[in-house]
Protein backbone atom coordinates (compact mmCIF):
# COMPACT_ATOMS: atom_id res chain seq x y z
CA UNK A 1 0.00 0.00 0.00
CA UNK A 2 1.25 3.51 -0.67
CA UNK A 3 1.51 6.23 1.95
CA UNK A 4 -1.80 7.87 1.01
CA UNK A 5 -3.66 4.56 1.26
CA UNK A 6 -2.00 3.84 4.62
CA UNK A 7 -2.93 7.27 5.96
CA UNK A 8 -6.54 6.47 5.14
CA UNK A 9 -6.51 3.21 7.11
CA UNK A 10 -8.43 2.98 10.36
CA UNK A 11 -6.34 0.88 12.72
CA UNK A 12 -8.14 -1.38 15.19
CA UNK A 13 -5.22 -1.03 17.57
CA UNK A 14 -2.50 1.63 17.85
CA UNK A 15 0.67 0.86 19.79
CA UNK A 16 2.59 3.98 20.76
CA UNK A 17 6.18 2.83 21.30
CA UNK A 18 7.77 6.22 20.58
CA UNK A 19 10.75 6.90 22.82
CA UNK A 20 11.32 3.20 23.46
CA UNK A 21 14.72 1.76 22.54
CA UNK A 22 15.39 -1.55 20.81
CA UNK A 23 13.67 -4.03 21.12
CA UNK A 24 10.86 -2.16 22.90
CA UNK A 25 8.61 -1.50 19.87
CA UNK A 26 8.85 -5.14 18.82
CA UNK A 27 7.94 -6.32 22.31
CA UNK A 28 5.09 -3.82 22.47
CA UNK A 29 3.76 -5.13 19.16
CA UNK A 30 4.07 -8.72 20.35
CA UNK A 31 2.17 -7.86 23.53
CA UNK A 32 -0.61 -5.98 21.74
CA UNK A 33 -1.20 -8.35 18.83
CA UNK A 34 -3.15 -10.65 21.13
CA UNK A 35 -5.72 -7.90 21.67
CA UNK A 36 -6.93 -7.82 18.07
CA UNK A 37 -8.63 -10.38 15.87
CA UNK A 38 -7.37 -12.02 12.69
CA UNK A 39 -7.75 -9.64 9.75
CA UNK A 40 -7.71 -6.52 11.93
CA UNK A 41 -5.19 -3.71 11.50
CA UNK A 42 -2.47 -2.70 13.96
CA UNK A 43 -0.53 0.54 13.77
CA UNK A 44 2.81 0.85 15.58
CA UNK A 45 4.33 4.27 16.27
CA UNK A 46 8.10 4.14 16.72
CA UNK A 47 10.99 6.57 16.85
CA UNK A 48 13.52 3.72 16.85
CA UNK A 49 15.12 3.32 13.41
CA UNK A 50 15.58 -0.42 13.81
CA UNK A 51 11.84 -0.95 14.10
CA UNK A 52 11.47 -0.27 10.37
CA UNK A 53 13.46 -3.45 9.76
CA UNK A 54 12.25 -5.48 12.74
CA UNK A 55 8.50 -5.26 12.23
CA UNK A 56 8.50 -6.44 8.58
CA UNK A 57 10.72 -9.41 9.60
CA UNK A 58 8.49 -10.14 12.57
CA UNK A 59 5.42 -10.07 10.31
CA UNK A 60 7.10 -12.44 7.87
CA UNK A 61 7.95 -14.87 10.65
CA UNK A 62 4.55 -14.67 12.33
CA UNK A 63 2.67 -14.63 9.01
CA UNK A 64 1.05 -11.24 9.58
CA UNK A 65 0.71 -9.06 6.49
CA UNK A 66 3.00 -6.03 6.64
CA UNK A 67 1.20 -3.18 4.93
CA UNK A 68 3.84 -0.45 4.93
CA UNK A 69 5.31 2.61 6.62
CA UNK A 70 4.28 6.25 6.83
CA UNK A 71 7.09 8.58 7.83
CA UNK A 72 6.27 11.46 10.15
CA UNK A 73 8.65 14.21 11.32
CA UNK A 74 10.24 12.37 14.22
CA UNK A 75 8.77 8.89 14.07
CA UNK A 76 7.38 6.20 11.81
CA UNK A 77 3.92 4.66 11.58
CA UNK A 78 4.02 0.97 10.67
CA UNK A 79 0.89 -0.88 9.62
CA UNK A 80 0.13 -4.58 9.61
CA UNK A 81 -2.84 -6.90 9.26
CA UNK A 82 -3.00 -9.74 11.77
CA UNK A 83 -2.84 -13.26 10.34
CA UNK B 1 6.42 -27.27 18.65
CA UNK B 2 8.22 -23.92 18.86
CA UNK B 3 11.81 -23.42 17.77
CA UNK B 4 14.38 -23.36 20.52
CA UNK B 5 17.23 -20.86 20.90
CA UNK B 6 20.02 -20.95 23.47
CA UNK B 7 21.94 -17.76 24.30
CA UNK B 8 25.16 -18.04 26.30
CA UNK B 9 26.32 -14.95 28.19
CA UNK B 10 29.82 -14.66 29.65
CA UNK B 11 29.99 -10.91 30.34
CA UNK B 12 28.90 -9.16 33.52
CA UNK B 13 27.24 -5.79 34.04
CA UNK B 14 30.57 -3.94 33.81
CA UNK B 15 30.44 -4.63 30.06
CA UNK B 16 27.08 -2.97 29.56
CA UNK B 17 26.61 -3.56 25.86
CA UNK B 18 27.88 -7.16 25.84
CA UNK B 19 25.62 -7.93 28.78
CA UNK B 20 22.59 -6.26 27.22
CA UNK B 21 22.69 -7.46 23.60
CA UNK B 22 22.07 -11.14 24.49
CA UNK B 23 18.87 -10.17 26.29
CA UNK B 24 17.83 -8.04 23.32
CA UNK B 25 18.29 -11.07 21.06
CA UNK B 26 16.51 -13.36 23.51
CA UNK B 27 13.43 -11.16 23.85
CA UNK B 28 13.33 -10.53 20.09
CA UNK B 29 13.31 -14.30 19.61
CA UNK B 30 10.52 -14.61 22.17
CA UNK B 31 8.49 -12.06 20.20
CA UNK B 32 8.65 -14.60 17.36
CA UNK B 33 7.38 -17.31 19.70
CA UNK B 34 10.74 -19.05 20.04
CA UNK B 35 11.47 -20.94 23.24
CA UNK B 36 14.57 -19.27 24.66
CA UNK B 37 17.08 -20.40 27.27
CA UNK B 38 19.79 -18.05 28.50
CA UNK B 39 22.81 -19.65 30.13
CA UNK B 40 25.00 -17.43 32.30
CA UNK B 41 28.62 -18.50 32.62
CA UNK B 42 31.86 -16.91 33.86
CA UNK B 43 31.24 -13.21 34.73
CA UNK B 44 27.81 -13.56 33.15
CA UNK B 45 26.55 -15.12 36.38
CA UNK B 46 26.83 -11.71 38.07
CA UNK B 47 23.82 -10.65 35.97
CA UNK B 48 21.69 -13.01 38.03
CA UNK B 49 22.78 -11.42 41.30
CA UNK B 50 19.99 -9.31 42.80
CA UNK B 51 20.44 -5.61 42.06
CA UNK B 52 23.44 -6.03 39.78
CA UNK B 53 21.62 -4.87 36.64
CA UNK B 54 19.46 -2.14 38.12
CA UNK B 55 21.47 0.70 36.59
CA UNK B 56 22.72 -0.90 33.38
CA UNK B 57 21.55 0.78 30.18
CA UNK B 58 23.66 0.34 27.07
CA UNK B 59 23.34 3.15 24.56
CA UNK B 60 20.53 2.52 22.09
CA UNK B 61 18.92 -0.32 24.02
CA UNK B 62 16.27 -0.83 26.65
CA UNK B 63 17.54 -0.94 30.26
CA UNK B 64 18.94 -4.38 31.08
CA UNK B 65 16.73 -4.90 34.14
CA UNK B 66 13.65 -4.25 32.02
CA UNK B 67 14.87 -6.73 29.40
CA UNK B 68 15.56 -9.39 32.02
CA UNK B 69 12.13 -8.91 33.60
CA UNK B 70 10.50 -9.15 30.16
CA UNK B 71 12.53 -12.26 29.35
CA UNK B 72 11.31 -14.01 32.51
CA UNK B 73 7.71 -12.79 32.02
CA UNK B 74 7.75 -14.35 28.56
CA UNK B 75 8.70 -17.65 30.19
CA UNK B 76 12.38 -17.58 29.28
CA UNK B 77 14.59 -20.03 31.11
CA UNK B 78 17.52 -18.38 32.95
CA UNK B 79 20.20 -20.92 33.86
CA UNK B 80 23.23 -20.09 35.96
CA UNK B 81 26.53 -21.97 36.09
CA UNK B 82 26.96 -23.32 39.61
CA UNK B 83 30.79 -23.40 39.76
CA UNK B 84 30.98 -19.87 38.31
CA UNK B 85 28.62 -18.61 41.03
CA UNK B 86 30.53 -20.34 43.80
CA UNK B 87 33.91 -19.09 42.62
CA UNK B 88 32.60 -15.51 42.80
CA UNK B 89 31.28 -15.91 46.34
CA UNK B 90 27.65 -15.45 45.28
CA UNK B 91 25.17 -17.38 47.39
CA UNK B 92 22.04 -18.99 45.99
CA UNK B 93 19.89 -16.62 48.05
CA UNK B 94 21.54 -13.68 46.23
CA UNK B 95 20.19 -14.84 42.87
CA UNK B 96 17.12 -13.29 41.28
CA UNK B 97 13.83 -15.14 41.31
CA UNK B 98 13.37 -17.18 38.16
CA UNK B 99 17.02 -18.13 37.79
CA UNK B 100 18.11 -21.72 38.20
CA UNK B 101 21.50 -23.16 39.10
CA UNK B 102 22.79 -25.77 36.69
CA UNK B 103 25.99 -27.61 35.74
CA UNK B 104 27.72 -28.69 32.55
CA UNK B 105 25.43 -31.57 31.72
CA UNK B 106 22.42 -29.26 31.51
CA UNK B 107 24.35 -26.83 29.30
CA UNK B 108 25.13 -29.60 26.84
CA UNK B 109 21.61 -30.98 26.94
CA UNK B 110 20.09 -27.54 26.30
CA UNK B 111 22.46 -26.70 23.45
CA UNK B 112 22.06 -30.05 21.71
CA UNK B 113 18.28 -29.63 21.78
CA UNK B 114 18.38 -26.09 20.37
CA UNK B 115 17.96 -25.08 16.77
CA UNK B 116 20.56 -22.35 17.25
CA UNK B 117 23.04 -21.21 19.88
CA UNK B 118 24.34 -17.66 20.22
CA UNK B 119 27.31 -16.92 22.44
CA UNK B 120 28.38 -13.58 23.92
Amino acid sequence: MNAEELKGLKANQTVDARGTACPGPLLAAKKAIGDIESGEIMEILSSDEGTKHDIPKWCQKMEHEFLGIVEEDSYSRLFLKKA
Amino acid sequence: MSEKLVVIVTNGPDKQEMATVPFVMATAAQSMDAEVTIILQSDGVILAQKGSCDNVTAHGFMPLKQLMDTFLELKGKLLVCTPCVKSRGISESDLIQGSQLIAAGTVISETLEAKAVMSY
